[in-house]
């Protein structure tokens, strides 16, 4: 059993029971991560973000600098990191066509607490509406950056 | 420091080897989004760039994300050298989340190409977003990418 008090995770994240919650969602939620800063938000963009499963923090249950705290290893609270944001509404609305079957490709929000994280949540893909676990080809991808892009945020913390 | 774009064709372990033998101080070119300084960037300097990213991916990336594989590294260094005389356009080199490395080029503050170049395959992205269209990307070869990349920047 994992030791939240040890890992230095503050009490109001540790999960205590508490089930997900998925259908409490506003379009302007924020989803926090955390990110390694950049000189633009581009690059922001380019390095932290893959199109698999993503991980946020919900802001409904906790602050932006609640994502800097590290569940998975013994670096536990990543200060050198940032934190970026993008709103439920700009994550959702966001629609890649595959550029030959035109199937869209859109994302979902999931509440998805861990243990130690009750806002974790992940982005998951979908492709026509059934979820995936990579985005082919490469071109989609890029398109969904640039949209990310438009759309992020960094937060003061 | 010594030129690394002629060895790009070679075993893949020498580029490994060379950086890890490249002193400390050498290693460490600052590089910056203006352009004046972008126009001055060599070859050399660029390649240390992606170099760097490449080793701070390794260090940094999380498990969400993708690192960039050798493959990718070495596509990146054959792009640079292909497109040596177009380089005072670049804006910016980063390693992607989603595996490999990307290339800005900018001009002023309304248009930009992004060429990604992926883990894995021998596909490359040209993205061309332009202030008022909707962005374009198209998976092309590496020598179409080349081509594209070279007839656009023609017209800036």
């Amino acid at each position: 059993m994992v030791n939240c008090k040890e890992l230095g995770i503050p009490d109001h994240l540790h999960k205590n029971g508490r089930i997900a919650e998925n259908n409490n969602f506003t379009f302007d939620e924020k989803m926090f991560r955390r990110v390694i800063p950049k000189e633009s938000l581009s690059e922001i963009v380019k390095y932290n973000f893959d199109f698999k499963s993503m991980s946020f923090n919900r802001e409904k249950y906790s602050d932006a600098k609640d994502v800097l705290y590290n569940i998975k290893d013994n670096n536990h609270y990543m200060s050198s990191h940032s934190v970026a944001s993008l709103r439920v509404e700009d994550i959702e609305n966001i629609i890649v066509l595959h550029p030959d079957d035109k199937q869209p490709y859109t994302f979902k929000s999931i509440h998805d607490p861990e243990e130690c994280m009750y806002p974790h949540s992940i982005v998951q893909v979908l492709k026509q509406g059934t979820k995936v676990s990579e985005i082919k080809p490469s071109s989609v991808k890029s398109l969904i950056r640039t949209e990310y892009e438009k759309t992020i945020k960094i937060e003061k913390i | 420091m010594k030129a690394l774009l002629d060895f790009y064709e070679v075993k893949d372990d020498m580029h490994f080897f060379f950086y890890k033998h490249t002193p400390k101080e050498e290693q460490n070119i600052s590089f910056t989004s203006s352009n004046e300084k972008i126009n001055q960037i060599s070859s050399d300097e660029l390649t240390e760039k992606i170099w760097k990213e490449y080793e701070k991916s390794l260090e940094e990336f999380t498990d969400d994300l993708t690192l960039p594989d050798k493959k990718s590294f070495y596509k990146a260094l054959r792009f640079i050298k292909e497109i040596n005389g177009h380089r005072a356009f670049i804006k910016s080199v980063c390693a992607l989340g989603s595996g490999g490395f990307s290339f800005r080029f900018q001009k002023q503050d309304t248009e930009y190409i992004d060429i990604d170049i992926y883990n894995g395959d021998d596909t490359l992205v040209f993205l061309h977003s332009k202030k008022g269209q909707e962005p374009k990307a198209f998976d092309l070869s590496f020598s179409e990418t080349i081509t594209m990349l070279k007839g656009a920047l023609k017209h800036w």
